[in-house]
């Protein structure tokens, strides 16, 4: 059975985030006063900081993954590492080299039944840009380099996982063909995990972890995102119904105009704290 | 008269340093506790610890209601933890974690050799398990397929001055009362080992535990590599009633 690597210090994984940073990521989201290009920095910088998070102990990092970011279309028809240093870092070294650290405050349960405002300390590792076209399939088969090299040094790691944030339009070619190619590249716990997060200016409901093609606002992007989106594997859907999550047996990856924050959670690496303290 | 053997080992690759279990007891009080400290949590460690000793050095009054006597453990748990950490020196993604708070399992037993009965009071999947003449009976779970992912945990509460104000709910208490006969053994586990005794509880589980006495260590490390025990910290107390 796939995705039951355990995820360790000595068999890390791997996650790459690939954001969107073309000229279109700077229209604002259906209501809102963000653009498209603010809430995939901040979706990115906050999934980093998950990440950090769920490693951090009491002793310091464990470094449980590695990461890498490459933004495409910052410059037209580039992509490439958007961190400072290398294109893949261990998560203990990106928790020490952030942009820089924002005060924010978040809702808490207070443990009584009420909720509560705290202060914390955001991690930011970059800012937005809306730039150039949008060159996906390069970006795309970058990625496909760096989880080939992941996959030859570490062949039993639980699979790469990958996060894609896009408003959908690829100006360079069909990404279903390198999606496809990345999905090959198995380690012996399987293939690699797609998660697109779209955002989009259609006005349509935000929809989370669709099941079917059906269920998908009338959007040729989103087809295309859903289409090159892994199966939740089996274990997420457990968790997610250990917490009360409606979610189907056949769901994807895939969100429209919604967080993707949850499935970081997902990743088992561990005996968990309860799900949901952080709003 | 309780004899006590106690056995423990980190998860295999981590340190002994890196171990978030906790146990504590008095034999001579008999008092037990045994606590696992949820791995996402920080500090988890010092949160299993202060909820096992505020067990042990502070034994709750047998005949006290069940959910006061957790409630006296919490606060005065909360407090050993808050004290536990130092603040000041935390860089800000381990302070950020640590003002969630930690989380942890917490078994406690009181045993009442007078009386020839016991309490055990529970938060989580660590477990008892009650062998006597031959038959084992287990608590809170009867069951491998009851356990889940997601086991009830107790919480410090955060870590800001505010949040140790507020008193925490605690989640699924669980309480057994019972009573034992000379000769019986009781095994107190967190959930790794627990789950194994209980995929074998027709097999007589405790048979095999007993005969790796001397060998523990690598009698669970060979069940851990082997896929039988998920590989996790695993505590286990055998306490033989003579």
């Amino acid at each position: 059975m796939s995705y039951e690597a355990e995820i360790s210090r000595i068999n890390p994984s791997l996650v790459l985030f690939l954001i969107d940073q073309s000229k279109s990521m700077s229209y604002k989201l259906p209501g809102g006063e963000r653009s498209k290009a603010q809430e995939a920095s901040d979706a990115v910088n906050r999934q980093i900081g998950e990440f950090v998070l769920r490693c951090t102990k009491s002793d310091g990092i464990r470094d449980y993954f590695h990461i890498g970011v490459i933004g495409y279309g910052f410059v037209t028809g580039r992509a490439g590492s958007i961190l400072k240093g290398d294109s893949v870092s261990p998560i203990s070294k990106l928790a020490t080299s952030t942009l820089r650290v924002e005060k924010r405050q978040m809702k808490v349960s207070d443990g009584a039944g009420g909720m509560t405002d705290v202060d914390y300390d955001f991690g930011v590792w970059f800012d937005p840009t809306a730039n150039g076209d949008t060159p996906m399939c390069k970006a795309l088969s970058l990625s496909k380099d760096i989880i080939r090299e992941w996959i030859e040094s570490h062949p039993s790691s639980y699979p790469p996982i990958l996060i894609n944030i896009t408003d959908g339009q690829a100006t360079d070619g069909d990404p279903t063909k390198v999606t496809s190619e990345i999905m090959a590249l198995n380690s012996s716990d399987g293939a690699p995990l797609i998660w697109n997060c779209h955002l989009s200016s259609n006005p349509a409901v935000p929809i989370s972890f669709p099941s079917f093609e059906s269920e998908l606002p009338d959007d040729k992007y989103a087809r295309s995102l859903f289409g090159m989106s892994s199966e939740l594997p089996s274990q997420y859907i457990g968790y997610a119904r250990e917490m009360q999550i409606d979610i189907k047996d056949s769901a994807r990856a895939y969100v429209f105009n919604a967080q993707l924050e949850q499935l970081v959670q997902f990743v088992d690496i561990g005996t968990r704290g309860p799900q949901g303290q952080m709003q | 008269m309780l004899s006590v053997k106690e056995f423990h080992r980190s998860k295999t690759g981590n340190s002994e340093v890196e171990y978030e279990d906790s146990f504590a007891y008095d034999d001579s009080r008999g008092i037990f506790a045994i606590a696992d400290g949820a791995t996402e949590s920080s500090f988890a460690e010092v949160w299993a610890d202060a909820l096992v000793s505020t067990f042990v050095e502070s034994p709750p009054d047998f005949n006290r209601n069940d959910r006061d006597v957790m409630k006296e453990i919490l606060r005065q748990a909360r407090d050993k933890w808050h004290r536990g950490i130092d603040w000041d020196s935390l860089p800000w993604f381990q302070k950020n974690k640590a003002l969630m708070g930690s989380y942890s399992t917490l078994l406690g037993l009181q045993v009442d050799l007078v009386g020839e009965r016991f309490r055990c009071i529970a938060v989580g999947d660590s477990c008892m398990f009650q062998v006597s003449r031959g038959r084992m009976e287990s608590f809170p779970f009867a069951d491998s397929g009851d356990m889940s992912n997601t086991p009830k945990l107790m919480w410090s509460g955060l870590g800001y001055a505010s949040g140790l104000e507020k008193e925490v709910e605690i989640p699924g208490i669980e309480v057994k009362y019972g009573r034992f006969r000379q000769g019986d053994t009781v095994m107190l586990a967190t959930d790794a080992l627990s789950k194994w005794i209980l995929l074998h509880k027709t097999e007589k589980p405790w048979e095999t535990l007993y005969a790796h006495g001397d060998d523990f260590e690598p009698f669970v490390g060979g069940l851990i590599s082997g896929g039988e025990v998920k590989n996790d910290d695993v505590t286990l107390i055998v306490i033989t009633i003579t």
